[in-house]
């Protein structure tokens, strides 16, 4: 609820509101648009068409990138969210204590450096632990996706009522049937949204990619970085439009399921 | 299987990946300080100007924070639900687009080839060059947009959570609303502001892309400066002791951010 919409309100919200989303967004905006006239340069800017979306498609280094950037975000955050869920619903079922070490731990991986993080992998591949490749790039964003869904899932998990865990289990249940008809219903829109997040933040990761990568692995952020040095064609334009697109589809699919849910639950 | 067996089993895999994935790259890192070799070791001169300017990019870049959050801070408890909720949508959508894109549209925008180039060029001749790309303000206020997110984020979480009723009370008991930002609000989000303050702070102290990208040859950050001193100079003794110090800060700065909050 506004406080004292007549009193504060007006004129002097919407300029701030405007001044802040404007600045931030321009460069977003740039790009979205930019991608419609296939140049990122506004004094060339032409013919409004589809052309580089279509182009996109049809380039074949660009697609290979493609494939790889969704194989790797694909599977991470599969990986990560299916873990973090069975652990927290496994804790909550059995009741068991949370680990204090993982909820302090858990935050590292988000807020670390990834130029450290990307360090110490480059000195284990040095010293011949690990091998650098799509391996490696696999390993930390599954790591790092595997933080992140257990940070969104578990509100979710630890709001579910105990008393609905053991009415099922009274009623002689087994627990893998509490697991998938009591408590992944409840935390179902939460993992999608989990997994539209986790998606995304791997599909856009670039540090520890360009690090980590070695020679084998080029996903769409690396090749944008390439050609944004090199010079950049009208495909190139589209492909960054597009990721751009999708980012905001990611978060608008992501606030929808939660909201939903929310609104059900009301 | 006995579900405290699926459980035990899901815990070893849990932290199997995150030891391996994460705080084993940490521990080498520190062992790499400890027990590596000093041979390509390039002296502290390089890393000691690589830290004074990755520090004054950082700085300028935390005040334009502060520029934007103040105004932010004031009028946030002001606003209707549903302004509130897109400026929060509005911030995730910037956090979740991809840094690259985004630093295309900056180049696109800002740069003299782009749209102020294009009102420079059209206002003060054709010799404009835009200030706002490959230049330390430029570069700064490109970090400022790209890693904005990761202030406002989680501070305008923290801003829906100030209690409506105690900014009721301070209105209805006739304060003003200087006197509600200076008590009530400023008491509310002073320790997540030093928390997410020092967090910003050391992402933008530790870019790489930013300072590549917009900041040409002229700027670095310390991410391109620990690159380069591994690409170029192999000198993995000298980033790892940089990059322990950079997590040590990551620590303390979570600490305190932490623990005033529960103060």
């Amino acid at each position: 609820m506004a406080l004292r919409r007549g009193k504060y309100s007006g004129i002097w919200e919407l300029f701030i509101v405007s001044l802040i989303l404007g600045f931030y967004s321009l460069p977003s905006f740039f790009i979205l648009i930019s991608g419609f006239f296939g140049e990122i340069s506004i004094a060339k800017w032409q013919r409004f068409s589809f052309d580089s979306f279509v182009g996109v498609f049809s380039d074949s280094e660009m697609l290979s990138a493609l494939y790889q950037s969704i194989l790797i975000a694909m599977l991470s955050s599969l990986l990560g969210i299916c873990l973090a869920f069975l652990f927290l619903a496994a804790s909550r079922m059995l009741e068991t204590r949370e680990v204090g070490l993982i909820s302090r731990f858990i935050y590292l991986p988000i807020s670390f450096p990834d130029i450290v993080w990307a360090l110490g992998c480059l000195i284990l591949a040095k010293w011949g632990f690990m091998k650098t490749g799509f391996s490696m790039v696999l390993l930390v964003h599954i790591t790092f996706n595997l933080a992140l869904a257990y940070l969104i899932i578990r509100p979710s998990v630890t709001a579910i009522g105990q008393e609905k865990i053991e009415a099922a289990r009274d009623l002689g249940s087994p627990w893998g049937y509490v697991l998938f008809f009591v408590v992944l219903p409840e935390v179902f829109p939460t993992l999608l949204a989990g997994i539209a997040l986790c998606f995304i933040f791997s599909f856009d990761d670039f540090v520890l990619t360009f690090l980590l990568g070695g020679t084998e692995v080029q996903t769409v952020p690396l090749y944008l970085y390439g050609k944004l040095k090199y010079g950049a064609s009208e495909e190139v334009i589209g492909l960054a439009s597009l990721t751009t697109i999708l980012g905001i589809c990611g978060v608008i699919l992501a606030w929808f399921i939660t909201t939903s849910k929310n609104l059900e639950g009301a | 299987m006995k579900p405290t067996y699926f459980q035990s089993l899901l815990g070893i895999i849990f932290w199997g990946i995150l030891s391996v994935g994460f705080l084993l790259p940490i521990l080498i890192v520190a062992l790499n300080v400890l027990f590596g070799s000093q041979e390509s070791f390039i002296g502290w001169s390089y890393y000691w100007s690589g830290f004074l300017r990755s520090f004054l990019l950082a700085v300028i870049s935390l005040l334009m924070c502060w520029l934007v959050a103040l105004p932010l801070i004031s009028a946030f408890p002001f606003w209707s639900q549903n302004i509130k909720t897109v400026v929060f949508l509005f911030f995730a959508v910037q956090m979740l687009i991809g840094l690259i894109p985004r630093l295309y549209g900056y180049l696109g925008a800002f740069s003299s080839s782009g749209f102020i180039g294009l009102i420079g060029r059209g206002m003060w001749g054709t010799d404009f060059e835009s200030p706002l790309a490959y230049s330390l303000f430029g570069t700064s206020l490109a970090t400022n947009i790209i890693y904005s997110p990761f202030f406002f984020l989680p501070l305008i979480s923290r801003l829906f959570r100030v209690p409506t009723e105690t900014v009721w009370a301070v209105l209805d008991l006739g304060g003003k609303k200087r006197h509600l930002i200076s008590t009530v609000i400023r008491n509310e989000v002073r320790w997540s502001i030093v928390r997410f303050s020092s967090i910003y702070f050391l992402i933008v102290f530790s870019d790489f892309a930013c300072s590549d990208l917009v900041g040409g040859g002229k700027v670095d950050a310390f991410g391109k400066t620990i690159y380069r001193t591994l690409i170029s100079f192999q000198d993995y003794w000298g980033a790892s002791v940089i990059a322990l110090g950079l997590g040590i800060v990551v620590f303390i700065a979570a600490y305190i951010g932490s623990r005033g909050e529960r103060v």
